[in-house]
């Protein structure tokens, strides 16, 4: 039986996964690099450890959204017990789905003017 | 690492040690990057003099890690079966049936075999071949009641009574004389059906390969084949013939069932903890 998963089945995403993907948009990265991104995106505010990293990973490659990448950017200059990971087609339109979402949610908060500081 | 610092390797020392605590399948998995991550990150604490905030961030990252890669089995549809080595048992003795029906055939087949042992054979087969059926049977109704709750495990005991039910009519001291196929068949469609049913709904919320999920799904077709033939036999629709027919039928009917119960119990085994997910989304 060849079910394909929809992208809107696996909404919404947790904040790690969300962030992991959008680490990996565009680009293969290690798990510190990943975890170096993520720190960036979200100016230090959400921090993740080893465990929370690669838990997430795990469920990722699980649900085909990501995969190991069998190439180096750079072998000479790097360790080569590193993975690195890469989106799937499934993830591109996860992380794209969910943006979308968030995009809504946010045009929502704006109407009400939340940022304004609207009566709560 | 040589050119770490002291408190760097021992913090590193101290991690690898603590990760002893995560599940087998996710250290064979991640351990060694797990370790590499850290042990960068430690490097990064330590130059940024980040070292306390570090540890303790560390520190619940793994108590948090340890509890949710435990309990990750228990919340998903695709969890570790517990006592998957039941459906391996029911397999097994679902071959010996079929094994059994063999016998009978090739009793019928060679009439020149001594009378006496033939008359002995025959009753000693069906005998053993309750017996059989009986153990695979409970082995069936074990596995989904120690499952209860789980991805209709109900149909697995379903179908475990029914085939527990066909077993304990060749041993029962209350069934005497001939007994018409008709409440025979009754049985072998409930079982067919619940097998069946129980194949597709693996199917359904499996997440493994399309090849995986294709054979489950023509396991279920095939149950509902043979349910349609015990039904089509039972109610003398169709005859059959030869005793022949009937004795190669009923082993190929157990071949099957003995194959559906193997790649379930494999199907049921490999999605254990390390494919097990806590799902990625919020719920």
């Amino acid at each position: 039986m060849g079910r394909t998963q929809s992208p809107d089945d696996l909404l919404p995403l947790t904040p790690p996964v969300f962030h992991i993907l959008l680490a990996l948009t565009g680009e293969e990265r290690h798990g510190y690099g990943i975890m170096q991104d993520v720190a960036n995106q979200t100016d230090g505010a959400l921090q993740l450890g080893p465990g929370t990293l690669y838990g997430c990973i795990k469920r990722m490659l699980a649900a085909g959204l990501i995969e190991e990448s069998d190439e180096r950017p750079d072998p000479a200059l790097d360790d080569e017990r590193r993975r690195y990971y890469r989106l799937k087609p499934l993830g591109v339109c996860v992380v794209r789905a969910e943006a979308q979402r968030l995009a809504k949610a946010l045009a929502a908060a704006k109407s009400k003017r939340v940022f304004a500081g609207g009566n709560a | 690492m040589p050119g770490d610092s002291r408190w760097v390797n021992r913090i590193c020392r101290l991690y690898a040690i603590m990760l002893r605590v995560y599940p087998k399948a996710f250290r064979i998995q991640f351990g060694p990057e797990v370790e590499q991550v850290f042990r960068d990150s430690c490097r990064a604490a330590v130059i940024n003099k980040h070292l306390f905030r570090f540890v303790l961030l560390m520190f619940s990252d793994w108590l948090w890690t340890c509890f949710r890669e435990r309990l990750a089995p228990f919340g998903s549809l695709e969890a570790h079966m517990k006592g998957w080595w039941l459906l391996v048992l029911c397999g097994i003795l679902d071959a010996m049936c079929a094994a059994t029906h063999l016998f009978m055939l090739n009793m019928i087949l060679n009439p020149y075999g001594p009378l006496g042992l033939r008359r002995f054979a025959l009753p000693a087969t069906v005998w053993d071949m309750s017996i059989v059926a009986l153990l695979a049977g409970t082995c069936a109704v074990a596995a989904g009641v120690w499952n209860a709750g789980r991805s209709s495990s109900w149909l697995l005991s379903l179908h475990g009574l029914a085939l527990a039910a066909f077993g304990s009519i060749g041993i029962s001291p209350l069934v005497r004389g001939p007994l018409g196929f008709r409440p025979i068949s009754l049985l072998f469609v409930l079982m067919a059906l619940s097998l069946g049913a129980f194949a597709l709904r693996i199917a359904q919320i499996s997440r493994s390969g399309a090849t995986d999920r294709w054979l489950l799904s023509a396991c279920a077709a095939a149950s509902v084949g043979y349910a349609l033939s015990f039904v089509a036999v039972g109610f003398g629709w169709v005859r059959i013939a030869s005793p022949y027919f009937y004795w190669i039928w009923m082993s190929s009917y157990f071949t099957f069932t003995s194959l559906c119960m193997l790649k379930l119990a494999e199907r049921r085994h490999e999605a254990g903890p390390s494919q097990a997910a806590a799902p990625i989304t919020r719920t």
